[in-house]
This record gives structure tokens, sequence and C-alpha cells, in this order.
């Protein structure tokens, strides 16, 4: 073999995660066929039936779930049987990929967003889904059958078009009459159907609150007063839905349950999912839920979530098992055989069809029972590949090395983040940050839907806020909420989260009122930095794909343990004083005004964190008085319960400081 | 009067219906002084008439019951079989009061009907519910159970349901099993009887001592035991692992038939109906099948490299309590499966 050969050939095996399902990759078919099969038949159950259908589907990380969706996908959104008189499907669904790293208290939010996301989805021909369902409906609709769904496509999609007095006779009465759809809704999707006010059309149909009033004006639409909440958004869905037909039914593909969850053992967030699936199930006729989850979830999500929700999103069940030694090799000769520089070479040993692997070389990668997923077989090929471009076997790997990139690089992409995006990341990532840095809180039930996070710790409360409303109006409703609510809880503090970026006009005279008045009884507001949310961001990202499986330096996955673990050892002081703010509500100035408090605060300005029996050697006081001391003051001291236990400063002086004099 | 000996006789009847056991005509007498007056020579009368219409029938000693001897004897034998294992025909007699004209035909109908079986190990026969060959079978598989045992031991356990039972009973009855082993007498070493294929272990007792001689005789040249070991191994013609198999290899083997099916069904109950592909916990499993540890989780990755099943792993099992990883199965490589699910054999 002639190893130089290989030299400057991109792997093939390189990729090793799919990162959503619109994503085409190269596919093996034969693998995971009966799982195809199955979602295939429920699909077909749906159209046939007119009632909705579901698969869960189970495997282990790696094991190719968003790979199947992707293959799903392609399936159902292609078009393969278009004639060329136009007769024939353009496509046979609407597809909506949902990755479920987000908030679970803002799922329909995050449905509502991803949905509208997909409708817009563009395909190479440049049609939308949008565009294509309308299409089909309407072909659906034309009792003479003259126009098929191609035809009435191309028609809709001609600029010319655009004006055409047709829209008016067929797009409205449809709209009204068939998808009974409220007339806001009927404006906008008028608007982007016809190519009109797209952007802002798409905005709001996100539930995006910006929208300037004269934007609003122009769509013939006004503002709704009270925001995005989660009601609102579970209506909208449901309207989306009722624009699809049976015979072109809406596939949701929900990837990642076990993302959802904000702790180990989280199951509120699981019952929360069984909750909007089963109600998908039920307002709908022309729905299919497939829904992912992890095998070793699958227990948790059996018992948090209600029997009769549960055999809603499971009326089949489907596992992906690993692969046998057979399904590998077609595997890495799938990989090996997209590769165009690849080809000349292999056509020369057209005998050995893993060439330039030699099969047995592949052998290690099977578990002592002979299967493997396939994500670690195509990591340990992509190995393979590389030593024999190399002639050396890959480095040692360093996790540790590794999540430090990693945090970078998450960080500095969520840089690039708009304010509209941060109320999502803090109302995921806030319990994230809480469950790594805040070791003495507990996390309450949320008591009510203005309140983000209810934080507790013996009799002391913090009652967390996101207001990331843009709209004034919006805002002020929820802050005159607010008001209503601490009055009825006033032995709870509470923190209002705003993202710094997000001005409170100058003109909203209402708004402002209603925060001085919260300011007034005691109330404190937070405006965390780009800096600090892009951190936020990424240790969400990081948690969020290493309970997923999905994160992996090499084919070898590494763990929310293992995340954590870095997380705490690397804190990023940002974070932790993002964190300290918010449970800094709870102490009074006397309350640290003691002398045993100075010399450990003196202690910890010197340590990033210390163990709590370094800090006793180090202050010269018992352990017990120590700890007695710290859980008496949780937001200003940082206490993880390890073993060992640890401390930490929430307000490190150099971030303060550096804050104090950006406020001047 | 008429109706004075109606009711009398009426009476009579139900005294017999209500007894356990044939009357004598004093006894009758007795019973009925409550309600009548009837000297013993009226009632002898009375009775003989009742006998000869065959409403009552007379027993053996002048006693009289409203049940057939013919029919009643054998049902009174099975019953009184039931508690002792055999039983000689005198003890039945005396035990039932009658005499053996009557018990030895009906032990004869029983025995022709294969209700009753004869344990006849010398003159004298003993009758038993049960069929003595198989009850001794029984006995000596469950006495085998234990490990192996000498003729005179195991005669000793059969004697006790099967008196009289001799070495020579041992013999016929186990030439029948096929699940008895007859160990071989070798020098010192008796006859012994084992569910198992014989150690060899006691039969080398005097090659041992002859090959710890040699090893004394070759001390001087530093010649281990080993070194014999592995001289032997090649004088013998074997290799390094011994194809035959270690009675703990075939214990285990045993118990690893036994829960394969145990487990793969266990799989079918757990999963909901009409969902074949549905991946079971293997914890659930593990409660429902109640196998020991060690053999639950040989049996599940035996069955997984088989292809019989699927397993799935779990990514991170440090985030697991010790408790909850223990629940799980855990291969040689560490790597722990948390979910199971019959394979397709297409």
């Amino acid at each position: 073999m002639n190893v130089n050969s290989l030299a400057g050939i991109p792997n093939p095996f390189g990729q090793t995660i799919v990162k959503d399902a619109w994503e085409s990759l190269q596919d093996v078919p034969e693998i995971h066929a009966q799982a195809f099969e199955t979602c295939c038949r429920a699909f077909e159950n749906v159209r046939i039936s007119r009632h909705c259908d579901s698969v869960l589907l189970h495997g282990e990380a790696g094991s190719g779930k968003t790979h199947l969706l992707s293959r799903l996908q392609r399936h159902w959104t292609s078009s393969p049987s278009v004639g060329e008189d136009g007769s024939g499907n353009i496509a046979r669904c609407v597809f909506l990929y949902c990755r479920l790293q987000t908030s679970p208290h803002r799922l329909w939010q995050h449905l509502r967003k991803t949905f509208v996301e997909d409708l817009l989805h563009r395909f190479p021909d440049g049609t939308t889904q949008l565009q294509r369902l309308v299409a089909c409906r309407f072909a659906e609709g034309d009792r003479n059958k003259r126009r098929p769904p191609a035809m009435w496509l191309k028609w809709i999609t001609n600029p010319a078009n655009r004006n055409h007095s047709g829209w008016k006779r067929i797009l409205l009465p449809w709209l009204e009459r068939e998808a009974h759809i409220g007339f806001s809704l009927q404006r906008v999707l008028c608007h982007i159907i016809t190519g009109r006010h797209i952007l802002e059309a798409g905005a709001w149909l996100k539930g995006e609150d910006a929208l300037p009033e004269e934007a609003l004006a122009s769509m013939g639409i006004s503002a709704n007063e009270e925001g995005q909440t989660e009601d609102g958004s579970r209506e909208m869905v449901l309207s989306l839905c009722r624009l699809a037909s049976s015979l072109m039914p809406v596939a949701f593909c929900f990837d990642q349950i076990e993302a959802l969850q904000t702790s180990k053992g989280d199951e509120e967030s699981l019952f929360l999912f069984g909750q909007m699936g089963a109600s998908l199930f039920n307002s709908s006729n022309n729905a299919l839920l497939i829904s992912c989850i992890q095998s070793s979830v699958m227990d948790l999500f059996e018992r948090a979530i209600r029997q009769a929700d549960f055999d809603r999103i499971a009326q089949r069940k489907e596992r992906l098992d690993p692969l046998d030694k057979r399904f590998a090799h077609l595997l890495i000769r799938s990989r090996l055989e997209s590769s165009k520089e690849l080809v000349p070479l292999r056509s020369q040993h057209a005998q050995q069809i893993l060439w330039p692997i030699d099969p047995p070389d592949v052998d290690p990668v099977f578990s002592p029972i002979g299967t493997q997923t396939p994500r670690k077989i195509i990591s340990f090929a992509s190995s393979l590949f590389e030593k024999l471009q190399t002639g050396q076997a890959a480095p040692p790997r360093d996790p540790m090395e590794f999540l430090r990139k990693e945090f970078e690089r998450r960080r500095d992409m969520a840089l690039a983040q708009d304010e509209a995006d941060s109320d999502m990341s803090l109302s995921h990532g806030l319990p994230l940050l809480a469950e790594t840095l805040g070791g003495q809180w507990r996390k309450e039930t949320q008591p009510d839907k203005d309140i983000d996070l209810l934080l507790s710790h013996g009799d002391k409360r913090v009652a967390v806020s996101l207001c990331n409303q843009q709209n004034m109006r919006s805002l002020a409703a929820r802050l005159k909420r607010l008001r209503d609510w601490h009055s009825r809880n006033k032995e709870t503090k509470m923190v209002l989260i705003r993202e710094g970026r997000l001005p409170i006009s100058k003109t909203a005279v209402v708004t402002r009122n209603h925060l001085e008045s919260l300011k007034a009884i005691g109330v404190s507001l937070c405006r965390p930095d780009a800096d600090t949310l892009a951190a936020l961001q990424a240790l969400r990202s990081l948690i969020s794909d290493a309970r997923s499986g999905d994160l992996h330096d090499s084919g070898e996955a590494i763990g929310p343990k293992t995340v954590e673990e870095w997380l705490l050892q690397n804190l990023d002081s940002r974070l932790t004083t993002f964190f300290g703010e918010i449970v800094g509500v709870s102490e009074t100035p006397e309350d640290t005004d003691s002398e045993l408090m100075s010399s450990l605060l003196d202690v910890l300005k010197k340590h990033k964190i210390i163990a709590l029996e370094n800090l006793a050697e180090e202050t010269g006081q018992a352990v017990l008085l120590i700890e007695d001391t710290v859980k008496r003051h949780p937001g200003r001291i940082g206490w993880l319960q390890g073993p060992p236990a640890v401390l930490f400063d929430y307000r490190p002086v150099e971030i303060l400081s550096s804050r104090e004099e950006d406020e001047e | 009067m008429t109706t004075n000996r109606d009711e009398t006789q009426g009476t009579v009847k139900r005294i017999l219906q209500q007894s356990q056991a044939p009357k004598s005509i004093s006894q009758i007498r007795k019973d009925l002084a409550g309600s009548f007056r009837v000297s013993s020579k009226d009632l002898g009368a009375l009775l003989d008439e009742m006998t000869a219409r065959g409403e009552i029938f007379m027993w053996p000693q002048t006693r009289f019951w409203d049940r057939n001897p013919r029919t009643t004897v054998p049902q009174l034998i099975l019953e009184l079989l039931a508690k002792p294992p055999v039983m000689a025909s005198s003890k039945i007699k005396t035990a039932l009061k009658l005499p053996l004209e009557l018990i030895q035909p009906a032990l004869k109908e029983l025995v022709d009907a294969g209700r009753a079986h004869v344990w006849q190990p010398g003159k004298t026969p003993y009758f038993t519910l049960f069929e003595p060959r198989n009850t001794a079978l029984e006995i000596i598989l469950k006495a085998l159970t234990q490990g192996p045992l000498t003729e005179k031991e195991l005669v000793g356990w059969v004697r006790k349901r099967l008196p009289g039972y001799q070495v020579r009973h041992l013999k016929e009855h186990v030439s029948h099993s096929k699940q008895v082993y007859e160990y071989p007498k070798y020098g010192k070493v008796k006859i012994r009887y084992g569910l198992e294929p014989p150690e060899p272990g006691p039969y080398l007792s005097k090659a041992l001592q002859d090959i710890i001689a040699v090893q004394e005789l070759l001390v001087p040249f530093h010649v281990s035991l080993e070194a014999i070991h592995e001289a032997l191994g090649r004088e013998l013609g074997l290799e390094h692992e011994t194809s035959a198999p270690s009675r703990e290899r075939l214990q285990g083997e045993r118990l690893f038939r036994h829960a394969e099916p145990l487990i793969l069904e266990g799989i079918t109950r757990l999963q909901p109906p009409g969902q074949r592909r549905a991946l079971v916990s293997i914890r659930e499993l593990r409660r429902s099948v109640s196998l020991a540890k060690s053999v639950f989780d040989k049996t599940v990755l035996s069955l997984a490299s088989q292809g019989k099943v699927a397993l799935h792993h779990h990514d991170f099992p440090t985030s697991l309590s010790q408790a909850e990883r223990d629940a799980l199965v855990q291969d040689e490589r560490g790597t722990y499966y948390v979910g199971i699910a019959p394979k397709d054999m297409s």
C-alpha cells in the first residue's frame, strides 16, 4: 500500500456528529432500516386514517437517531415523483426538526420558533416548505384537478403573480374557512406567501416582539401587549398545524428529549414534554410525532410522564441498535466511497472493499458482545485513516484541553448572537448555572408564569424573572404583574434580569414607572453584558450536548460530570459574579460584616476556588465554624458539596471593579 | 304400630348414614334409646329385613352400615395408605378391624387397577400408593444432589421410605436411570453414585503418591511440581487447556441453559403487547426474573454475543450511584448496559 498516496486527502470519517435533520449526509439505507420503515408506516397511517400517530425512537448516544431523522427528512420532503407536466407530489409532508435544547418552561415558544423557521426552510430549488404546503393545499382544493401541485408551486413562486387578483379569491377564503385561523395570522401568512414583508412577517410568526409599530401597521396588524407566552405559542403552533392536511401531514421530529433536563434526575422537564406531545396529538388530526431519546433515560422518562401522555407519544416504539460487523463495514465503505479523492486510488484495489483500511484492523472497535455504535465506528475508522496517512497513531487526547477549546469556541460564536436569542439562552442557561454553581441553592417549582426561576436556601427565597421584552408595552405589562406577585410574596427576594444591550426607551414612561416602583420595594435589576451571556450560552450548550451524548472528542464521549468538573476547575468569573448578583440579594450588607467573613473573603480573594479543609487551615478557624458561616451566607460565598467540599467567592473583586469602572 | 316401625327404620337409616364405621346391634340400640324403645330381638329382625331389602349392608361381626363393604373397603384402604409409606396386609387388617377375607380381595382390586402397588423385598408383601421403583429413584436423585454417595449411604436413604430396600434393588433401579452415574471401584475407592461424571481426583491418589515421590527425587535438580505437571501434560498428549469440562463448568453451563429462556421470556413479558422492538430496562428485567446477579449478567452477555439480543449501553455510568450501576450489566471492558431487546433474527 502506498501510504503517501493518501496524504492530503480529507479524512472521509471526519464528521461524527449530525447537527440536525436538515443536514444531508452519506447514508446507508440498510442501517436502521426497520426503524425507518416503522416511521414510514406511522406516516402513512396519518394520511390514511386521518388520525395522529407517533413513534418513540430510542438508542444509545451516537446510535444514529439524528441521522435517521435526516433520512426521513430527505424521504418526505424530496420530490421524486414530479412529472414533466408538473403532476405528482412536490413533497409529502411539512417536516419539522426540533432539537430540545431549551427551557422546559418555554417548550411551546421554542417549538413555535422552530416550526416557523422550518416552514420557511428553503430547498435547493428556491421554494420554501410553506410555499410547497400552500401549493399542495391549493391542488387539493382544485376540484377540477386542472393544476397539479407543481404547477401551483410554479404559479405561487412566480414574482409576476405577486399582485395577481387570484390570491384574494383563493388564499384568504382558504385560510379563513378551512384553516380556521385568526385575523392577524391570516394577514401575516398572506404577506409571507405572496412574498411581502417577509422579514417582519417571519419575526412576528416566530414570536419576536421587537417589531416597531410601523412594521406592524404595514402588515395591517396590531401589537400584542402580553408579549410571547406559552399559551399564545401553543395556539400559534396548533393554528399552523391546521394549514396542513391529512394528505400532507406535519411531521414533528423532537430530538434530544434528555437535553431538557436541568439537573440529573429532573423529572419535571420530561413531564412537561409529555404534556406538550399529548396536546399536539389530541389537538390535531394530521400530525406525526417522532421523539428521540437516549436509551439510558427511557426508564426515567416512562416514570416521569403521565401514562396517558406516554401512550400518545409512543404509539410505536423503535430502537436503534448498535451495529454488528456487517453493518459497520457497510458504513465504512459508504464513507470511503463518498470521497471523490479516493475514487481513483480505490479503483486500483477493487477486490478490497474497505481499501485503504484492512478489515481486521476494525475489529478492536467492537465491544465484547460484538457490536458498536455508528459514531464510535466512524471515529475509530477516522483514527485508522489518519494513521495510514501519517504513519503514526493519533496523539493521546486531553479532555480538559478539548473542553477549554470547546468552551472558548462556543463562547466566541455566542458573541455573535443577537439580543433576541439572549432570552432563550437565559431561560435555559440559568437553571443549569444554578445547578453548576449554586450548590447550596435548591430549585423550586415555578410558582407563576412570570417567575422563571425560584431558588431557595432554608427560609431564603430568590425569584428570578427574565424581562427581555423588546416591546415596551409587553415589558410594562410584565412588570405590573410582577409587582402584584411581589406584593403577595413579600418574603421572597426578587431579581429582574434584562439583557444588558436591550434599552428601556426614554419615552416608555409607564414601563419606567413600574420598574422604579419595583426597585423601591427592594427588587433588583441585573443587566448581564454580552460577554456574560456568551459564557452562559457556552455553558448551556456544553452541558446539554454532554447530557445528550453529543459532546465528543474524537469519538470519546465526554459526560456531563466531566463538563461540570471542568467548569468548576475553570470557573468563569463573569458567570460566578452573575450568579452572585442573583443570589446576593438574599444578603444584607450587615450580614457579611463580621470578622470571620472578612477573613474568609480575604483568602477567597487569593484563591479562585479552595477546599474547605484548606480554607480552615489558612484562616485558622474550625471547619464546622466555617461551614456554618458559609451556609448562613449562601448569597455571598459559593459552596459545592463535593467531596471534597469547595468554596469560592461569588463576586471576585476584579470583575466587580471592572464593572464599576464601566458604569462610571 | 306400622307408623312406629317406619319411624324406627328411618331413624336407624339416619344413624348408620351419620356413622363413620359399621355398628353392632347393641350400638344401634343404644343410639336409638333417646327416641325409641326397641328390644334387641326386634331390632335384629328389623335390621335383617332392611339388609334383605338392600337398604343397609351387613359387615363382618354382625355389624351394619349403610355402605357396601365391597365398594367401601378399597376406599378405606387407600385412605389408610395415604399416611405411612408402606403397609403389610396384616397391619391394614388391624387398623381397619376387618377380616382378611374382606381386605385381600379389596387390595387385589386396588393393585390390579394400579391404584396401589406391591413392594415385596422379602417374603412379606407391602402395599403402597407409590410405584416403588419411581419412589426409590426419586429418593436417590434427591440424595445425590448433595454430592456423590456410596451404595450403603444410598440404601440407607431409600430404606426410610421402602423397608427392606437392598443393594440389589439399588443396582436394578439405578440401571433404569440415565441421570445417575455409577462410579467404578478402583483400588480402595468404593463404588459410588453421582449425578455428574466422576471427578478423577479420588482415583489418582496412588498416582499422586508416585508423582510426589518423583518430585522429591528430583528436588536436588530443582525440578518443580509445575515442571512435572507440564511434563505429564506433554506425555499425555494434552494441550494447555484440558478439554474435559470441569464440574463447575458443567454446572455453570446447566445454569445458563436454564437462565437463557427465562431471560428471553422475561423480555417478551415486559414489552408492551405487539411492541416486539421496544427496549426493556435491564433493571426491570433483573427484578422480574430473580436470578443470581452473576448468572443474570453472564447470561445477558452470552445472549448478546450469540446475537440473540441487542444491548444498549449507558454513556455516563459515573453519574450513577454504585447501587444503580450494580443493577445494570457490565462487560469485561467496563461498559454498563442499561437496555435489552430481542434481536431480529432475519
